[in-house]
């Protein structure tokens, strides 16, 4: 097990540079998710860990070695790909015990560790059999095992649960989070799928266009996003914005859409009296009322999303609309009025520059 | 007249729409071999074409005695083989050193079809020049570099004239292979390399691992087809030694021509024709059997 220490990395094809300057630490025994768009670079990075793709400039430590110009079989790391990269002509047990082979591993070294990570992954019954005859779940066992039965310092995952369908992909998510917490072997996975990343990483590493967007605890991300991009990209539903101005009156601080729409702002934003912003405020943290009340808004209910556990309204009031989240049930239906008000505490503000606007203390 | 109803029922458009190739089908393939097979059962010769007599199954039993016949398959046998062997391996050297990012590797892959290109008797031609014993640069170039030291007649001596045939077939069929390799490689996927870079696979293990396993149904059919393209060769070798010297050459489409054409024994180079054609039918429903599971499996 090893830290991987990556710092100033960059990646150019030619002129175009699409990693640029990246720097961060996943410590010994971390699980990391890279998450991102498609495009931002998550899985160059990946592969330039791997050794699979050159390194333009910067460097990248596993453990006390810098790793720049080594081979990938010296890199001692283990990568599961989003295909699987299974040998078809090779048996499961082949498939698994190739890695040792290749290291000169004693025959019944390597027929005793495939049969220990085969009753790990459930696979013992398979063993004899080739790629072809495996379903998706099976095959991505395959790949795990063929990456566990080294016991690498690193192990590397480019979007594995991409290929399999959503039930099967809830499943190995667990799967992959359990034995993680059995093996403690450092981890980076990449996926583009933010749930993915919440669910089972320790920290995230946000990406976009080849920058490093953020990077912390799961739950950091979703509460402080250092900006409208991390704020959208992190949660689901998504978060909701919409553009206008904080203004400082008698009796507080408001914040006042171009169609009219108020909320009160709490006194700690006072710094950004007069200034165009835009607000956050997540799905969840919009109160609803069937009648009005002090400090709330009408809206208009223009669609509502029940998936038994809660339910997912959409709000338009003019050009401005909102999606919130209620648990439970709720009778508002389409084309009534409702209240709402967002809650103080919960409200997030961006300056033009897209960046998170810190509150006084 | 009332129509029968079995007519009513027949679909006539496809069978009007296909009567044409079939009939030319029928004209220019059916109806020859038949009448080859035909011909096998008499003892016709091209001077009374005529006036042949049947003999039924007599000219294979010749041909079952005829030491000929079976130096032929022997000869056909060492032919198919080696230009199969070289052809392949040949191929596979130039797909795998242009499968990867060259400068310039559109340009040398158009280089490198041009032998498949150009006609067989041009091919054949130039070969003969560069082999002659007088003129030839390949002597030349051998006696300047002292490997030898008096010009050597390659077409003429028993030992020779193979190896040559064999390095021309090879020279001019390899870029076919290598097409088709070209195209095996393409589809391993990038991945499976990667996942053997990983798991410590050096170039060699590489190739045995990844490389070789992912040709395979590639290499089933290629190497069926260049073997049945042996079998079928007569202009080159015809070309360039005529199955001489000593016989050292004549393959069994060789000696079939040479039964037909030199020794004017139709009858009998009929029924040499025949063998060959049942090779060939077998070694056909080998390779379809192949290509038919392969395109079944993808």
């Amino acid at each position: 097990m090893a830290q991987v220490k990556v710092s100033d990395l960059k990646k150019a094809y030619g002129a175009t540079e699409v990693l640029h300057n990246v720097s961060l630490v996943v410590e010994d025994g971390q699980f990391v998710a890279l998450v991102g768009p498609s495009g931002c670079g998550k899985s160059t990075m990946l592969r330039m860990i791997a050794g699979l793709e050159s390194i333009t400039g910067g460097e990248i430590e596993i453990g006390d070695d810098v790793v720049n110009d080594m081979q990938p079989k010296d890199r001692d790391i283990a990568m599961v790909f989003q295909n699987y990269a299974l040998y078809p002509n090779k048996t499961v047990k082949n498939n698994m015990a190739f890695p040792l082979r290749m290291n000169r591993v004693p025959r019944d070294q390597i027929e005793k560790k495939v049969a220990e990570v085969a009753e790990i992954l459930g696979l013992t019954e398979y063993l004899g059999r080739y790629p072809k005859q495996l379903s998706g779940g099976q095959r991505q066992r395959v790949a795990m095992g063929r990456a566990i039965v080294r016991d690498p310092k690193v192990f590397l995952f480019d979007e594995p649960l991409s290929n399999l369908d959503a039930k099967l992909r809830v499943k190995m998510r667990a799967e992959i989070k359990e034995l993680h917490q059995r093996l403690k072997t450092t981890t980076i996975f990449v996926t583009h799928d933010q749930v993915e990343a919440m669910t089972m990483a320790d920290k995230i590493v946000v990406m976009r266009d080849g920058n490093l967007e953020q990077f912390g605890d799961p739950l950091e991300l979703y509460d402080s996003p250092a900006n409208k991009f991390v704020a959208s990209f992190i949660g689901s539903p998504a978060m909701n914005f919409l553009e206008g101005k904080v203004e400082g009156k008698k009796g507080g601080l408001t914040f006042v859409t171009a169609a009219g729409l108020t909320f009160p702002v709490p006194d700690k934003y006072a710094a950004i009296a007069g200034q165009s912003v835009t607000l956050g405020i997540r799905p969840e943290h919009i109160e609803m009322e069937g009648e009005g009340s002090d400090g709330a808004v009408p809206i208009t209910v223009s669609v509502v999303e029940p998936t038994g556990s809660e339910a997912a309204f959409v709000l338009r009031s003019g050009p401005d609309e909102l999606v919130a989240v209620k648990r439970g049930r709720s009778n508002f239906a389409p084309g009534s009025t409702v209240w709402i008000r967002p809650e103080p505490d919960n409200m997030h503000f961006f300056g033009a520059d897209e960046q998170a606007i810190v509150p006084a203390a | 007249m009332k129509t029968p109803a079995f007519i009513k029922r027949v679909e006539w458009l496809p069978i009007f729409l296909l009567a044409p190739v079939t009939l030319i089908v029928i004209a220019i393939i059916i109806w020859p071999i038949l009448q080859a097979l035909s011909l096998s059962f008499y003892n016709t010769r091209i001077l009374n074409y005529n006036e042949g007599r049947f003999i039924g199954l007599l000219n294979y039993v010749v041909l079952w005695q005829d030491e000929y016949f079976w130096n032929s398959l022997k000869v056909t046998a060492i032919y198919g083989l080696s230009t199969m062997l070289l052809t392949y391996g040949l191929g596979l050297t130039f797909a795998m050193l242009l499968y990867r990012p060259l400068p310039a590797r559109g340009f040398l892959r158009t280089i490198f079809i041009l032998p498949w290109a150009i006609p067989e008797v041009v091919a054949v031609m130039i070969f003969v020049w560069m082999l002659d014993p007088q003129f030839g640069v390949i002597n030349h170039f051998l006696m300047q570099l002292g490997f030898i030291d008096a010009p050597i007649a390659w077409l003429s001596r028993s030992n020779t004239a193979m190896p040559a045939l064999v390095l021309v077939t090879a020279w001019r069929a390899f870029p076919l292979a290598m097409l088709i390799l070209l195209a095996g490689l393409q589809t391993i996927p990038k991945e499976h390399y990667e996942a053997a870079m990983i798991d410590g696979a050096g170039p060699i293990a590489r190739f045995f691992h990844v490389t070789l396993p992912g040709l395979r149904a590639v290499n089933v059919i290629l190497i069926l087809l260049l073997i049945l393209n042996s079998f079928r060769a007569v202009t080159m070798i015809y070309a360039m030694t005529r199955g001489g010297p000593a016989r050292s050459t004549e393959t069994l489409s060789i000696l079939t021509y040479n039964t037909a054409f030199d020794y004017q024994r139709i009858g009998y180079a009929a029924a040499q024709g025949t063998v060959l054609l049942f090779i060939l039918l077998v070694l056909s429903i080998i390779y379809f059997s192949f290509a038919l599971r392969d395109r079944k499996s993808s």
